[in-house]
């Protein structure tokens, strides 16, 4: 047994942004264990106070190169609800294909890029093109799909340019959407051989009861509008989100902390996995059941199980959105009208990759944003990352020093986290052996 | 068959100098004069995305910025064989790989082109919010001409 731990990792790497892993045991008690945060803020909701309403989405989705799509539609309908605004069902479907590329795209970049490394035994994904030539290769044409629906959809890969409040600016053509259909058929193959690469991981064994909060609709298994739910029972309405995250400062990070009906909750693909499962469309239901995944699941490190079972579903649902497409015909359509009135105030949720994410706007009678408040899946993680690192540390102690250090960035690793987003990241530091 | 030449411009146009691979690509787009069967494009940022795109040419020409301790605005030739030797394998660590990786992958996984070529502009400030130097923007002339010379030359 170890008396006196101290770990230190400086800037975590296979992460998106800064922060540190501090681990301090003193006797055998653990007397410091947190996620630093170390990147520095970057004020997005007041660069919004004073632009008009039709900006936020573009200026939005730039917080993020990853969920541009998802920060561009929270900011949509934001935006919508402040403004009356209902959209058309051929909006929520082409809105929807964007939406599943841009999880397809992140999820895969995430199991693929950042995960599988440490379970594959590599130090990344360049000896891992080495060692499993045939993994990064099958990862980078399922990438590729994803990019091109998103650019069919959007104009674009990253940062949406034909998504605007009310509908869309730009239509793909029937081509556009055969072509899609085709490279998605194709890819299916693709998709059987990540569930069974991911089914055949060890994932570490370790569980720590939780709250898991996402985003909830009647008749899916979706990631834009909903209701708030979450597995200790409870139900929220959208314009009610403050009181579900409850942002609170910590002194150890530059992001903010939330927390619900417990001292921290979980955001993202695990935590949709554990309120809606029942609504996985039938492929990904049988993938869950291959990864070992059952409901209410609370294992951290699954997180990218679930997230591979959520690459199933999307690609699925987007065959499905495609047929649907193709069989009614698509018609340009002029964005829906907005009204225009003083101090209107609306949330827009989606969930996004890493979880559920609120824009929420008011808007003044010339349409000037007057008031703008952003709550990003990563900073809601925060608290739990730290409770579970808190967790996990005590169970390691006999462990080596470097086996406690991957252990631990592996942990922070599976939350997906996106630091430059939340303060708006990560180093293991331990403290004394 | 792969198409035959690929000119990538890469970098951030928010980022000074590191402007010049772009603003070099929008130029040519502007060109008639350019051989059929070579293809512009903005390479952007992107990293290991342009893997799948690198791999459809036969030639490939890369325009970035790279410092060289060289006075701001000199363009030197590299070609990847020249480069490679003197990389130092790194992780992979931020979502968005930088395209040095993207090459080392590709090369790995056997599906670099059988031709890359680098055209690096010494720049001379890298500052997000400021504009192209004087240095680089006057080497703009001089690296289109010399672009063009290595598009025609064994075409």
């Amino acid at each position: 047994m170890t008396e006196n731990i101290r770990v230190n990792v400086h800037h975590v790497t296979r992460v998106e942004g800064h922060g540190n892993i501090v681990v301090d045991v003193r006797d055998g008690t653990l007397e410091q264990c947190e996620l630093q945060i170390v990147e520095t803020p970057r004020f997005f909701e007041a660069m919004l106070r004073g632009r008009p309403y039709m900006q936020a989405s573009h200026i939005t989705s730039r917080i993020c190169g990853i969920c541009a799509i998802g920060h561009a539609t929270a900011s949509l309908r934001a935006s919508e609800a402040a403004l009356q605004v209902e959209v058309t069902e051929q909006t929520k479907m082409l809105r929807k294909l964007a939406f599943h590329g841009e999880i397809l795209d992140s999820h895969i970049l995430h199991v693929y890029m950042l995960v599988a490394p440490d379970f594959l035994g590599v130090g990344s994904v360049i000896p891992l093109a080495t060692s499993h030539p045939e993994v990064v290769k099958r990862a980078l044409r399922m990438k590729k799909f994803s990019g091109d629906l998103c650019a069919t959809i959007v104009g674009r890969h990253t940062h949406p340019i034909a998504m605007t409040v009310g509908g869309f600016t730009h239509f793909p053509s029937p081509a556009d959407l055969e072509k899609l259909r085709a490279q998605a058929e194709e890819l299916i193959a693709d998709v059987d051989a990540t569930v069974e690469l991911f089914g055949a991981l060890p994932w570490p064994n370790f569980e720590r009861e939780t709250e898991y909060v996402a985003l909830v609709q009647d008749d899916e298994y979706g990631f834009i509008d909903g209701t708030i739910a979450t597995t200790d029972g409870a139900r929220v309405a959208l314009e009610d989100y403050r009181s579900v995250t409850n942002e609170h400062l910590e002194l150890h990070a530059t992001a903010k902390h939330a927390s619900f009906n417990r001292d921290s909750y979980m955001v993202g693909a695990l935590a949709r996995f554990n309120n809606k499962h029942a609504q996985l469309l039938p492929r990904a239901k049988a993938a869950a059941e291959h990864l070992g995944l059952e409901p209410v699941c609370y294992n951290p490190f699954l997180n990218s199980a679930a997230q591979v079972v959520e690459i199933v579903h999307c690609v699925d649902d987007v065959i499905n959105l495609l047929d649907t497409l193709l069989e009614q015909g698509i018609e340009p359509e002029a964005p829906t009208p907005v009204t225009l009135s003083p101090g209107a105030r609306g949330v827009g949720a989606c969930d996004v990759p890493r979880g559920t994410l609120f824009h929420e706007y008011q808007i003044s009678e010339d349409g000037l944003i007057e008031e703008a408040n952003c709550v990003i899946p990563t900073g809601q993680n925060l608290g739990n990352v730290d409770r579970d690192m808190r967790a996990l540390v005590p169970t390691l102690l006999t462990e080596s020093e470097d086996d406690i250090r991957l252990k631990m960035e592996m942990l922070v690793r599976a939350y997906d986290p996106c630091i430059s987003c939340s303060a708006h990241f990560l180093n293991v530091e331990f403290v004394g052996k | 068959m792969p198409a035959h030449t690929l000119i990538l411009g890469v970098g951030n146009p928010l980022y000074g100098d590191d402007a010049i691979g772009v603003i070099a690509v929008q130029a040519l787009q502007q060109r008639d004069d350019l051989p059929p069967d070579v293809t512009v494009m903005d390479g952007g940022t992107e990293g290991i995305g342009l893997i799948p795109v690198m791999e459809q040419y036969q030639r490939v020409i890369l325009v970035d910025a790279v410092p060289m301790n060289q006075p701001p605005g000199t363009i030197r030739r590299f070609t990847w064989d020249e480069v490679r030797p003197i990389l130092h394998e790194r992780t992979l660590s931020l979502h968005q790989s930088d395209l040095t990786e993207a090459l080392v992958l590709a090369e790995t996984l056997d599906c670099l082109p059988p031709e890359v070529v680098i055209f690096g502009v010494q720049p001379h400030n890298r500052q997000w919010d400021q504009p192209m130097s004087a240095m680089v923007e006057n080497a703009l002339p001089i690296l289109l001409n010399a672009l063009i010379n290595e598009v025609r030359s064994n075409d």
